[in-house]
């Protein structure tokens, strides 16, 4: 039963004041920014990044992970009692949610999503800490060729993941892999794509690709689009659900909690898509699918679970084998890099406290989110009444001095409005920006793989095919290609986006 | 005659040929070498191809299905973000975080018809003296306040 031992470190790791203290700093921040809609937790990640410089590593990543949770919860306080998302993986909360708070029930359904997230949450590190140590066992056979088929496999799902044309998506994941050349070349010492400017010799910096890709092109797409407030949010009476409630609840709670789990390891997954998955599975199987958009319970612990999953499981192929799966864990990876560990397999060897700790610490966030989210939903939803044109400049100078204070360079500033901009007119096109990311982090660790494969092999491809590791994982990236030009799969994935 | 029925999918094709293209370029003089040594340019020049490739397929495809309209550019929303951006890149050294910060929520708040003047002056100067306290007292961040010349 190592899964204990290693937990009871990790908790003894994590049981400290200064970490539980990092703990509820980020869970009240990643609250706090879930209610709020027009900032998500990439925004806000990026720009507490440089804060957590003078921080002991595992500080730091146990509240970066708390703001990422932590704005799970909060996102579906808003949807039920507001009708207003405030994250991307509460959208379909909104559906049942809000019905449910209009019919009196909003407490039930706070009362259900805090209870699913919690169980969720519990499960979801349970899977980290039983299947972390199995993956990274298994990478350590893994070998340049392996890594390069892995990553192929990664970024192929993080395509079939994004909204839209999957054609647009391929050409936005090898624009990343290009805007990841940028920089020194490590084998041969040429510098590339720098245009002489020294400030991205070593890489193009992380921060403005990211926070001009989505925060602040967010903002300028919030501010085109009409501003619609509910001034009143539906009084809350009672927060305990009744049995029938319960009754309901419960096994779509088990399923949600289960999807998530799954598509959270997925690259490419993570909440959004866990969330959106749950709904439309509930919709499925429910004896009645005509009650769902009427208040359905089901309709919020399916989803509400399966995104805290997910939120969870989501760190499983960073912490294992170095492979961020979604932009929020491309972030955690560049605040590991800063801190000098380098995510993988390692970390578990070298540094058992930083990942049980990070582990244990989750758990201890999911508990601290229950306990303050009930009694606080009324402080959160008065926050909702600030109006977004006295928020977006507040947000707007956080991230440019999160930029800035990274390396202290004007350059990323400027950075930041090439990116800002490219972001504002993907949006136009219709090009879903994550793809690009992921390809982004991914080009030079790809790109160095590719090379050594090919040496190893002397130049030939097959190389690829006749390694059964590295063929097997090559066959579940066509496998996962299929899944797109079927026509079955692809009508569902297009229903799931639409709903 | 050609017409182009999915102008989004047309802009976006075009981007990527046009970084394909740039690619190719600026890449022309780092050394290919061979795929069992591969040089600098191996990698890049490939992605370039193929972001011109798939740019091709995308704008070709986008005279065959149709599409809506790219929704218009509202420059009055988009232009005071970014040039708030530049404002603040070129004060934050030159004349300190405090001028910075100022200035850049002055010019932000036109991003929107929304704004009032004495809100958002007011805004303004609570959140220089806000980011003073938080960023340089609190956090000790490397920050200037002021300018030393």
């Amino acid at each position: 039963m190592d899964v204990f031992v290693n937990l009871a470190t990790g908790f003894s790791a994590a049981v400290t004041l200064q970490n539980l203290s990092f703990s509820l700093i980020g869970c009240l921040l990643g609250t706090l920014i879930g209610v709020l809609p027009g900032i998500g937790p990439v925004a806000t990640i990026a720009m507490l990044l440089p804060i957590t410089f003078g921080l002991d590593p595992l500080s730091a990543l146990i509240m970066l992970a708390g703001i990422y949770y932590g704005a799970q919860y909060g996102g579906s306080t808003t949807s039920i009692l507001v009708n207003m998302p405030g994250e991307t993986s509460s959208v379909v909360t909104c559906i049942d949610g809000h019905q449910m708070a209009r019919q009196g029930r909003a407490g039930a359904a706070l009362a259900t999503s805090a209870l699913g997230s919690f169980f969720a949450g519990c499960v979801g590190v349970v899977f980290v800490a039983a299947f972390g140590p199995v993956l990274a066992a298994f990478s350590q056979k893994f070998n340049s060729p392996e890594y390069f088929a892995l990553m192929v496999l990664g970024l192929s799902s993080a395509v079939v993941m994004a909204r839209g044309s999957v054609i647009k998506a391929i050409a936005m994941v090898f624009l990343g892999l290009m805007l990841g050349m940028v920089g020194t070349d490590v084998n041969s010492g040429t510098v590339r794509y720098t245009f002489g400017i020294p400030e991205f010799f070593d890489r193009l910096e992380f921060l403005p690709v990211v926070m001009g890709l989505f925060g602040i092109s967010e903002i300028m797409l919030n501010l085109e689009r009409p501003q619609e407030r509910q001034a009143l949010a539906a009084k809350i009476k009672g927060l305990w659900p009744t049995r029938e409630d319960f009754r309901l609840a419960w096994p779509a709670v088990l399923r949600g909690t289960g999807l998530g789990s799954v598509l959270g390891i997925l690259p490419g997954g993570g909440v959004v898509l866990a969330s959106f998955a749950a709904y439309t599975l509930e919709k499925k199987i429910a004896k009645d699918p005509s009650r769902f958009g009427k208040g359905a319970i089901e309709g919020v612990a399916g989803p509400e679970s399966a995104n805290n999953a997910a939120a969870q499981t989501s760190f499983i192929p960073l912490l294992t084998l170095g492979l961020p799966s979604n932009v929020v864990m491309a972030l955690m990876m560049g605040a590991m890099i800063i801190h000098g560990i380098a995510p993988g397999a390692a970390v578990m060897d070298k540094r058992p406290d930083l990942f049980w700790g990070l582990t244990a610490s989750m758990w201890i966030g999911n508990l601290m989110l229950l306990v303050i989210n009930l009694p606080l939903i009324g402080m959160w939803v008065r926050l909702l009444r600030i109006p977004y044109r006295l928020l977006f400049p507040c947000i707007l100078v956080f991230c440019l001095i999160g930029i800035y204070t990274v390396n202290n360079s004007v350059t990323d500033l400027w950075a930041t409005i090439f990116f800002a901009g490219l972001g504002y007119l993907f949006y136009k096109f219709e090009c879903e920006p994550a793809p690009l990311v992921l390809g982004f982090v991914l080009g030079p660790l790809m790109e160095e793989n590719l090379r050594r494969a090919m040496t190893l092999s002397r130049g030939d491809p097959s190389i690829f095919v006749t390694r059964p590791l590295s063929a097997a994982l090559l066959a579940l990236t066509v496998c996962v290609i299929l899944l797109v030009v079927l026509p079955q799969f692809r009508k569902t994935r297009e229903e799931a986006f639409v709903e | 005659m050609l017409r182009i029925k999915k102008p989004q999918d047309f802009g976006a094709g075009l981007l990527f040929i046009l970084f394909g293209i740039a690619g190719l370029w600026f890449g022309r003089n780092y050394a290919v070498g061979t795929a069992a040594r591969m040089g600098p340019g191996y990698f890049p020049l490939m992605l370039s191809w193929l972001l011109i490739a798939f740019g091709g397929f995308v704008a070709a495809r986008s005279f065959v299905i149709e599409g809506p309209k790219i929704d218009p550019v509202r420059w009055r929303s988009a232009l005071p973000i970014l040039a708030a951006i530049a404002v603040f890149a070129l004060l934050i050294q030159r004349i300190g975080l405090a001028v910075a910060v100022f200035t850049v929520i002055c010019i932000a708040a036109y991003a929107t018809r929304e704004s009032r003047r004495r809100e958002v002056i007011l805004l303004a100067l609570f959140m220089a003296v806000f980011c003073i306290g938080v960023f340089i007292y609190a956090l000790h961040q490397p920050l200037p306040l002021w300018s030393e010349d």
